[in-house]
């Protein structure tokens, strides 16, 4: 694909164009469609009998669902959606802690709420375009909304609102939100985690763990602001945790190197357990366009059957 | 440490910048907010001692940066300049001309090395300096002269056989040079470092000026040579009655030496060898001299070569004096006239009218003019007594006849030389009373008896020495002419005791002085040249060798040889310690030099300090790297692009 080509694609573009381009329904279709098109196929699959709406035709839909008595109403074209029985119960899993509202520079990054947002609206709309039922769970200290999961099209509707309903804040707990999806999750499914991981990191791991016991297949998208990535020169100043008010003072000059050594220890130490208990693990700055992470969800998703 | 431009200085105000700087913001600094504090932490944890000390070296390399910049501008001075950029000096050349500076190093005596030396410092001079040209041991060569005119005075400088009182020479060489306000004074001594020449008291020349010393850059090597050379007995030579020759080698490793290998010692008589013997270091060998024909010689003793040449050889003169004439003025039968005639029949004596030496016993004939020596023996009769002692007046001899006699059992108490003297009885011996204070060194007692009374006296009247017995020589006053001592002792009066003492020393030393005879007219040295001589005047040899003093005879020039030989503390080569060098000049401010290198930067100590910007630059340049490596920002590591998502 050539860099014009890729520069039209929403999947492609840079998180910060793409937000700009609309609302997040708007954007998360305009990503799926993007990626979808770029796959050259439809992974659409899993029709049940049981009619239950209609939505817009898509390329790629196939035509045999087109309801063509609405077309003769209409003049457009809508496909038939029927409700299924999904063999896949996705959750995903939003920190909404007040790391997640930091960005590092605003004009050129967005933050990593933002990107949580934007991934899980365009993940959101791939999965349920599958027939994969899909439930959201936004926390930080506390369990701040949650969306059961459906397999309906037009339930990615309820999961934008409550997207974009979502402010950074609070504390970070992982762990309860995690023990709350296993509980909710009777049969066999897919946990998605959208964090920084700046959490407890034992009692996380431990909730990632377990979930990995009762047989769910778990992705965690390891978000990242570039600048946690790579610290960037500032001189002597005092850091603080936004969470936690904790400050430091220090040359974040002099300890460029140091900080880079330390962020890769805690990167392979989450790839390494996450890899021990067969969980995915992606590490994800939020530069990275989405269609991008989308693909990295499509070679799990295909590893699932 | 001064500098061309001070005012340059005020720039270091500069230096509390970066503090003031590092102050302000601690102030101000800003607050970041960072939620991954945690890997900061991590990080900040692993290297708080590290940035610490990068801190606080970066502040101390701004600071230091600084303060160098403000002396770069000042233009510092520092250390010592150039040998040739100094301020006006009189300069003392004290050259050591000692006989142990002909010792060779690397194919060249040390004078030669030290005069190049001396040489390469003239080089420095400027023309506002002045120079003193001091031999340690021959006269000054050049007072207050410029460098051109010093180094010419070099070239005759030689090497002499006497010793070196290098600290005295120099305490009389400072108080020879004028001290003038601006100018600055320095000795250069020029020296083979021996020990023996830097002892004595230590001279502080700190209010004078400096002092520095060139000195060889070798150990001398170990020196064995003829410390002694003496006649056995040390009397006058006559013909018949050869001395010995007695000769000690020693060793300047001291006991070290003592009992080492045997060396060969040769003794030469006027340059003919007549005796080789094997001694050891520390150990006299006595060796026979044939009988001498009368007249002058030179004896030699010659060892084996070693560290300093000069002193493998030492010599001694000899006078070997004809037989004395004689004329015998009393009773020809009696014991003396035997006594005479038995000595003329063996040839050790003549019998002559005109005589050099009268022998009067008794006071029937009055001694004539002329001559050297007379022989006074009282008379046996007591009643000439008084004629006798008339006999003294009119010879102008000072000692009297006192009235002791008979005084018994007596003896003497020593032999004089004469075998057997010490068993003589003296029964009769009249008391000898001077009349006036001992005039000459010629005046003294040769013989008292056992009870410590004068028995025979001698002293100088007039041109005439005079020897004068207590006893008569009968045997109703002693038994001496009845005994075998009788012929040896007449035979000691006539050619020993009737000769003045100590004319002239058989050997004196290199640089000793010594009064020539009175009636010298010529002096002849070793290598043969003539020069005319002042009798009575103070003469101070420097070359070591057979000397000759011609004095005028009877019937031409007479000759009395003289050995010059160096001086024993010469052969001892042992170098002085440094300390012993500081020692000798405690107090003074003092350099030390053993090469051309360590010399130039040693000479001419009053100079302009160099300028040492040059040097401050190249330190503010180092400071600045060392400030850029620690200001760096951290390292980067290279991206993994698997985490690239």
């Amino acid at each position: 694909m050539s860099g014009e080509a890729a520069a039209r694609r929403p999947d492609l573009m840079a998180p910060l164009h793409v937000s700009a381009l609309g609302r997040l329904e708007f954007v998360a279709r305009s990503i799926v469609d993007g990626f979808l098109i770029g796959l050259h196929r439809s992974p659409h699959r899993g029709f049940s009998v049981e009619f239950a709406e209609n939505r817009p035709y898509y390329p790629g839909d196939d035509i045999r669902f087109v309801d063509w008595k609405m077309y003769g109403r209409s003049d457009r074209y809508y496909i038939k959606q029927f409700e299924e029985e999904t063999n896949l119960r996705g959750y995903l899993l939003i920190d909404t802690s007040e790391s997640m509202a930091w960005v590092s520079d605003g004009e050129r990054y967005v933050t990593k709420l933002a990107y949580a947002r934007l991934l899980a609206a365009s993940l959101s709309l791939l999965l349920l375009r599958q027939g994969d039922a899909v439930g959201l769970l936004a926390f930080d200290e506390t369990i701040r909304a949650h969306v059961e999961a459906r397999g309906v099209l037009r339930h990615v509707n309820r999961l934008v609102r409550e997207l974009e309903g979502l402010e950074g804040g609070g504390a970070t707990g992982a762990e309860r939100a995690l023990g709350d999806v296993a509980v909710r999750l009777r049969r066999r499914g897919l946990v998605v985690l959208l964090s920084d991981l700046l959490v407890a990191r034992e009692a996380t791991q431990d909730a990632l763990h377990y979930l990995r016991h009762r047989g769910h297949e778990v992705l965690v998208f390891h978000l990242m602001d570039p600048a946690e990535r790579e610290l960037p020169t500032a001189g002597d100043a005092v850091f603080f945790d936004p969470e936690t008010d904790e400050e430091l003072r220090t040359s974040s000059s002099a300890l460029r190197g140091e900080y880079a050594r330390a962020v890769e220890e805690a990167v392979g130490d989450w790839r390494r357990v996450c890899r021990g208990m067969g969980a995915d693990y992606e590490l994800v700055t939020t530069d990275t366009p989405v269609g991008h992470v989308l693909r990295r969800y499509l070679e799990k998703r295909a590893r699932l059957g | 440490m001064s500098f061309l431009q001070p005012l340059g200085l005020l720039l270091a105000g500069l230096a509390a910048v970066p503090v003031l700087l590092h102050l302000l913001r601690r102030q101000s600094v800003q607050r970041i907010a960072f939620p991954a504090l945690r890997y900061l932490r991590d990080a900040e944890q692993r290297t708080s001692r590290s940035l610490r000390l990068r801190d606080l070296l970066l502040l101390a390399a701004r600071v230091g940066l600084l303060v160098l910049l403000a002396v770069a501008a000042a233009r510092p001075l520092a250390g010592r300049g150039d040998a040739d950029d100094h301020a006006p000096t009189d300069v003392i050349l004290l050259i050591d001309n000692s006989a142990s500076m002909g010792r060779v190093l690397d194919g060249r005596t040390l004078l030669d090395l030290q005069l190049d030396a001396a040489r390469e410092a003239l080089g420095h001079a400027t023309p506002a300096d002045r120079f003193w040209v001091i031999p340690s041991a021959s006269p000054p060569l050049a007072s207050g002269v410029r460098a051109e005119t010093a180094a010419g005075a070099l070239d005759s400088l030689s090497i002499t056989g006497a010793g070196a009182d290098l600290v005295g020479r120099i305490e009389e060489a400072t108080a020879a040079v004028p001290v003038e306000e601006g100018r600055v004074r320095e000795v250069q001594l020029y020296t083979d470092r021996q020990a023996s020449g830097l002892g004595g008291r230590p001279l502080d020349l700190s209010a004078w000026g400096r002092v520095a010393v060139s000195v060889p850059d070798d150990d001398p090597p170990r020196n064995l040579f003829v410390a002694d050379l003496r006649l056995e007995p040390d009397g006058p030579v006559v013909p018949g009655d050869p001395p010995a020759a007695a000769v000690r080698m020693a060793s300047d490793a001291g006991e070290a030496d003592a009992g080492a290998d045997t060396v060969e010692v040769r003794v030469l008589v006027d340059g003919r060898t007549v005796a080789v013997a094997r001694t050891v270091a520390g150990s006299d060998v006595l060796v026979s001299l044939p009988d001498l024909e009368p007249g002058a010689h030179h004896v030699r003793a010659e060892g084996p070569p070693s560290g300093l040449r000069a002193d493998d050889v030492r010599q001694v003169g000899i006078v070997v004096e004809p037989s004395p004439a004689v004329r015998f003025l009393g009773e020809p039968g009696g014991f003396l006239g035997t006594a005479l005639t038995t000595l003329a029949a063996e040839g050790r004596i003549r019998e002559a009218d005109a005589a050099a030496v009268y022998v009067v016993e008794g006071a029937a004939e009055r001694a004539p003019a002329g001559g050297r020596a007379v022989v006074l023996v009282p008379p046996a009769e007591l009643t000439r007594l008084p004629a006798f002692q008339q006999r003294l007046d009119a010879a102008g001899v000072p000692w009297r006849l006192a009235g002791r006699s008979g005084t018994g059992d007596l003896r003497f108490a020593e032999d004089g030389g004469v075998s057997g003297l010490a068993e003589i009885r003296v029964a009769l011996a009249h008391g000898l009373q001077r009349m006036a204070a001992p005039a000459t060194e010629d005046d003294s007692v040769l013989l008292r008896t056992s009870d410590g009374a004068p028995w025979l006296v001698r002293g100088r009247a007039g041109e005439r020495i005079y020897l004068l017995l207590a006893s008569p020589l009968h045997p109703d006053a002693t038994d001496l002419p009845v005994s075998a001592a009788m012929v040896p002792f007449v035979e000691r009066l006539l050619a020993y005791w009737s000769r003045p003492a100590g004319v002239v020393a058989r050997s004196i030393e290199a640089g000793e002085t010594i009064v020539l005879p009175t009636r010298i007219e010529r002096l002849r040295g070793p290598d043969g040249e003539v020069v005319p001589a002042e009798g009575g005047a103070p003469w101070t040899p420097l070359v070591a060798g057979p000397w000759v003093f011609e004095l005028p005879g009877e019937t031409g020039p007479v000759e009395r040889p003289v050995g010059v030989n160096i001086p024993a503390a010469e052969s001892d080569l042992r170098a002085a310690s440094t300390d012993d060098v500081r020692d000798a000049f405690a107090g003074s401010e003092l350099r030390l030099a053993s090469t051309p290198q360590a010399w130039s930067d040693a000479v001419f100590g009053a100079r302009r300090p160099a300028e040492a910007t040059l040097p401050v630059v190249g330190a503010i340049v180092l400071l600045a790297l060392l400030e850029l490596v620690l200001a760096a920002p951290g390292r980067r590591r290279p991206e993994d692009p698997a985490d690239a998502t």
